[in-house]
């Protein structure tokens, strides 16, 4: 902690960076006070009720972008949820349809032969014949 | 003294326009010069240093004199209004970054007689800072405020400021280093 006090070349940079900003200009007291009297404080319309509004807005703002974030993933999920399983699991799909309207896919499938197997199987005697 | 700071606060809370003025013949002068620091267009510090005040006399019945003096609090106002004008700007200026510095493996001189050299070298560092670490600087050195008092200015805990200023110091080094 003490080095950042005994810095002596250090302050005096700081105290020479100082020097060269500008000074106040003589007239900017006058000026705010006269901002502030065209506009009386204890009006509602006052200088210093002007950035109430601002925040108000800000504040809409903010909620809206929040709302608008929430509905997005809403619409995001509810897409995700109802879209059909066909486009993930072909296979899958086609299997679970077959068995239900044909009786045969059962039996297939609980004898552990394929769709592709089925074909083979089936195509084959007919081109012979 | 401190009569008469409450009471100037008493007249502020009331309103009064002479108040007013006091106000800002007494504290305008450091409240021009923190936003000087940071917004550097003199057109741009002029209005932020009215916004300062607009805002200092919306909100004076918020102050609460055991937390900061008068001057510490409009230094605060000072600084969150001067900085939030900067970032609003939106300019594009690139400062020394921590990234390229590396602080830990530098040599700092712990207490080193008056050097030209380094006192010029300093200066042109000074303002290769961010401008938030320049006020900083300038709040210890050139004000002589308190680490508890920047600390208040900068919403930040007096030992977080004593580190910043220990490491924007190994920064200029650096930074010195490399001119």
């Amino acid at each position: 902690m003490n080095d950042i006090h005994n810095d002596t070349n250090l302050r005096e940079a700081v105290n020479r960076r100082e020097q060269h900003l500008p000074t106040m200009p003589a007239d900017l007291n006058e000026r705010l006070m006269q901002r502030l009297q065209e506009r009386r404080i204890d009006d509602g319309t006052s200088e210093l009720s002007v950035t109430a509004p601002q925040s108000r807005i800000r504040h809409i703002r903010l909620y809206a972008a929040v709302a608008a974030s929430i509905l997005l993933i809403i619409c995001i999920g509810t897409v995700i949820l109802t879209d059909k399983p066909t486009d993930y699991y072909p296979l899958y799909t086609s299997q679970q349809m077959e068995t239900q309207q044909n009786p045969e896919g059962v039996i297939r499938l609980q004898a552990g032969v394929t769709p592709l197997q089925k074909r083979t199987v089936t195509i084959a005697p007919k081109g012979n014949g | 003294m401190e009569q008469v700071t409450d009471t100037l606060i008493d007249n502020l809370r009331q309103k009064k326009p002479a108040a007013w003025q006091r106000l800002f013949t007494v504290y305008g002068p450091a409240v021009f010069r923190m936003v000087q620091r940071i917004v550097m267009c003199r057109e741009d510090a002029e209005e932020v240093y009215q916004d300062v005040f607009v805002k200092a006399l919306r909100g004076i019945g918020g102050y609460n004199p055991q937390k900061a003096s008068l001057a510490t609090w409009l230094n605060c106002i000072a600084y969150h209004e001067s900085l939030n004008f900067v970032r609003s700007k939106r300019t594009d200026v690139v400062y020394m970054d921590d990234c390229c510095v590396d602080t830990d493996s530098l040599d700092v001189p712990y207490d080193s007689p008056l050097e030209e050299q380094t006192i010029q070298q300093l200066e042109k560092a000074l303002t290769m800072l961010p401008l938030h670490e320049q006020a900083i600087i300038s709040m210890f050195y050139y004000d002589n405020m308190s680490l508890a008092d920047i600390a208040y200015v900068t919403d930040s805990i007096p030992s977080t400021v004593g580190s910043q200023l220990s490491r924007i110091r190994k920064k200029l080094y650096r930074i010195i280093k490399t001119l």
